[in-house]
């Protein structure tokens, strides 16, 4: 039987969901030789709806800065030319083995969660030195001044509330 | 003690440019819960300070910025936001809608309304970070596209704030210039160019506070409910964007596109070869906008992200263009200068008609042959007309006011007087919505009821009654305006509504659970009638009447319009509202005024300067 420990779920952002080809003329109109089209995949649409969603389920709070995932918008860049990519999601990857944050807590206040394998911080024993906001190589942590509070991706005991309201389906957890 | 506000920020921001003072008002309750909030408070704020006959582009003008209490919630599509002032355009009421992220990082920063007094002595931007406000130097920026001030000040700022600015065409008073929000997401009519004459060049906005709800968890699983239920309409609005529902292109066709023109222009064309991903706004489910490449042909390398349908009427039908690589470079270029694409459009293809029709001829184009089908003559007028460089001078102000210019001939092919409207008029049973409206003739001013469902029509008691349908209608976007909320789907009921309740009980659960409020259905329809009857009060002013929202002599149009009239509470003569009505409103003060005052001069357009005044600098987009 394979250990919880190395369970490694994850929020990963992918393609979404698929159309189909689906003939897009009028009732009773024909369109002789139309072409054929390939089925469209879509991607994320950057509403930002898992933000708000995140803030809203984990602070009951309508404030996507309170959020512990966060979307980058490259679209300047694409549109310049020089990304590829238009959004980026951070948030926490759950790094396997004994993640820098994890290793940087001087008061052991982060443990792995048994049934996702997700690095969980206890707000009980956190003292805010912020050190594990520091050693993140991603920046993923996340740290709220009013709330005084650190953000961080928890999978929500592994369901995820982010992923209810992404509307293309894009935001996936990814279960290795 | 000031009161708690959930819902509504809670705060008015005052900007004296020419003082360069900053207030902070809080906001009145009286004003919230007669109004509302959004395109409500703007209409108000209009007829509260602006003098009737002003310049719109003089420093008497007033720019306002109106966020309702449902703005940056959960409730989906709540990013809108309404920025008005009077026309430079039309000369009457100027109020457009704008998406993106801006509206929603201000409501963030505490803010329900910001409203621009004055001018400045020389180029500046606001800069917002929750309390901090503060006017600075925009040397810097000033001369430069919306992409190029979006990044410069990204840089300058960080990458976590949100801005809404102009292009060139609103430094140079391009009558169709319009407000930017983020890279693409534009407010017409002309608001950029009274941003420019204001030398006020963009909004830098940072908000952390969130929006406060009052009891939260209901609020959430009514917003749940709305999200489900607008997921299911996919098909139409998140698949092929505005620009490619099946509807459209049906209409389209009436409109007398060949079968063949037909075929070049198809929806899933564009998504096959064009789009690279959906784009939207702040909590979307249904993502209208595109992002679009083109990665051969003579437009190769552009680049965009977005691409709208109703703004492609005039190069499509009108211009007989079909080359979405054409379309999709001359909506970058739109982008970039800040103008409005719908307008900027207009006034193009209305000056190939006249080309065509032999009342303008190349000497008047300085060379360029405007022939109907040109797609590069069509984007190098979009340079011209940003730059106002040559013939671009007059067509920068607006397809009304270029005609008006090159003689009364060519007026007869302008369309209507406030010169907003590109479309054939009137359409369907749209047509008394389009020639009552209160910013000019607009789909997206009133509901449309082909696309209501007959059942609802009928439980709010309006079926098969046209004058009673579009009061109606106009009211109901009132509202949705000054929530805030998103009309997305052009003009369906369904979408627009929070909850589709026809009666309007679930929009109005949806505003309680948020803001505490308990307001009834019927408060809320009145609340949208007084917008509505300001906003025309404010026309009034400016010397709109009868005759003015049927200027030709229909026999079936006059009955309909008296009928409507009548509905409304308005003169059957002049078209002015009524003392009683506006009593009725609690809008004594706008009666006393308008009865104090009236006749008002007749209604000429907005005051137009002499073309070798205006400014014509900057230099031509890149992309």
């Amino acid at each position: 039987m394979m250990s919880n420990r190395k369970k490694n779920w994850r929020i990963v952002l992918g393609l979404g969901k698929t159309w189909p080809v689906k003939d897009a003329k009028p009732e009773g109109e024909t369109i002789p030789d139309e072409p054929v089209y390939a089925p469209f995949v879509t991607e994320c649409v950057m509403c930002r709806s898992c933000e708000l969603a995140c803030a809203v389920s984990r602070e009951k709070e309508n404030n996507p800065k309170l959020a512990r995932i966060h979307l980058k918008s490259r679209e300047q860049e694409w549109i310049e030319g020089t990304s590829d990519k238009i959004v980026e999601a951070v948030v926490c990857r759950q790094c396997p083995g004994v993640p820098p944050c994890m290793a940087a807590c001087p008061v052991e206040a982060m443990y792995r969660d048994k049934k996702t394998g997700a690095v969980v911080i206890d707000d009980r024993i956190c003292t805010r030195c912020l050190k594990c906001v520091d050693e993140c190589p991603y920046g993923s942590i996340g740290y709220n001044k009013s709330a005084n509070k650190v953000l961080k991706c928890d999978l929500c005991g592994g369901e995820p509330k982010c992923l209810e309201w992404c509307p293309v389906q894009c935001l996936r957890l990814e279960k290795e | 003690m000031t009161k708690e506000w959930f819902g509504w920020a809670g705060t008015i921001l005052r900007i004296d440019l020419t003082k360069e003072k900053i207030i902070k008002q809080p906001l009145n309750k009286e004003l919230a819960y007669n109004f509302l909030g959004g395109r409500g408070f703007n209409a108000k704020t209009l007829w509260d300070e602006i003098k009737p006959g002003i310049d719109p582009l003089g420093p008497e003008n007033v720019l306002c910025i109106g966020l309702g209490p449902l703005n940056a919630t959960l409730m989906p599509m709540s990013s809108r936001m309404n920025v008005s002032c009077k026309s430079p355009l039309t000369g009457i009421l100027g109020d457009g809608n704008a998406g993106g992220f801006f509206s929603v990082e201000l409501k963030f920063a505490g803010y329900d309304q910001i409203v621009f007094i004055g001018r400045a002595k020389k180029p500046v931007y606001l800069w917002i970070e929750d309390e901090d406000v503060e006017i600075r130097d925009a040397g810097e920026i000033w001369g430069k596209s919306v992409y190029e001030i979006n990044k410069i000040l990204r840089e300058e700022h960080g990458e976590d704030i949100e801005i809404c600015g102009i292009g060139q065409a609103g430094e140079n008073l391009v009558r169709t210039a319009s407000t930017m929000s983020g890279l693409a997401s534009s407010a017409n009519p002309g608001s950029g160019a009274v941003w420019g004459s204001k030398n006020l060049k963009a909004i830098v906005v940072r908000g952390t506070k969130g929006v406060k709800i009052k009891r939260f968890d209901e609020f959430v699983e009514l917003c749940k409910q709305d999200y489900e239920r607008l997921l299911k309409f996919e098909d139409g609005q998140a698949r092929y964007g505005t620009v490619g529902t099946a509807g459209h292109f049906r209409y389209w066709g009436t409109w007398g596109l060949t079968k063949e023109e037909f075929k070049k222009f198809s929806g899933l064309d564009l998504l096959e070869r064009y789009v690279y991903s959906l784009k939207s706004c702040f909590m979307c489910p249904l993502h209208g906008k595109r992002f679009y490449r083109i990665l051969t042909g003579h437009y190769a390398g552009t680049r965009g992200s977005s691409l709208e349908g109703s703004p492609l009427f005039s190069p499509s039908v009108k211009s007989k263009i079909f080359d979405w690589a054409a379309l999709c470079k001359a909506n970058n270029l739109c982008d970039q200068y800040g103008l409005c694409t719908s307008k900027t459009y207009f006034a193009i293809s209305l000056a190939m008609q006249l080309y065509e029709k032999g009342l303008i001829t190349k000497a008047d184009t300085d060379g360029v042959p405007l022939e109907i089908g040109n797609d590069k003559a069509y984007i190098e007028m979009i340079h011209k007309m940003a730059l106002r460089e040559g013939f671009g001078n007059k067509l920068a102000e607006g397809a009304y006011n270029f005609a008006k210019i090159i003689g009364p001939e060519s007026v007869k092919y302008a369309g209507y007087p406030t010169g907003l409207s590109s479309y054939p008029y009137p359409l369907w049973d749209q047509g008394l919505g389009w020639m009552t409206s209160t910013r000019g003739p607009d789909h997206l001013r009133m509901l449309r009821s082909v696309r209501t469902p007959p059942e609802v029509l009928k439980v709010v008691g309006v079926a098969g009654n046209l004058a009673k349908q579009t009061v109606w209608g106009q009211n109901e976007y009132m509202i949705t305006d000054s929530l805030e909320r998103c009309k997305c789907g052009v003009n369906m009921w369904e979408v627009g509504v929070p909850l589709a309740d026809p009666l309007g009980e679930g929009r109005v659960k949806i505003l309680s659970a948020a803001t505490g409020w308990n307001v009834t259905p019927i408060e809320l329809m009145k609340i949208g009638e007084r917008g509505y009857n300001i906003e025309r009060a404010f026309n009034v002013r400016e010397g709109i009447t009868r005759k003015h929202d049927c200027p030709w002599s229909s026999e079936e149009h006059m009955k309909e319009l008296e009928k409507y009239y009548r509905f409304r509470g308005w003169d059957l003569k002049t078209g002015i509202p009524t003392r009683a009505k506006l009593e009725e409103l609690g809008l004594k003060y706008v009666a006393d005024e308008l009865e104090a005052n009236v006749p008002y001069p007749e209604f000429r357009g907005p005051t137009l300067w002499a073309l070798n005044k205006y400014p014509c600098e900057g230099t031509r987009a890149k992309f």
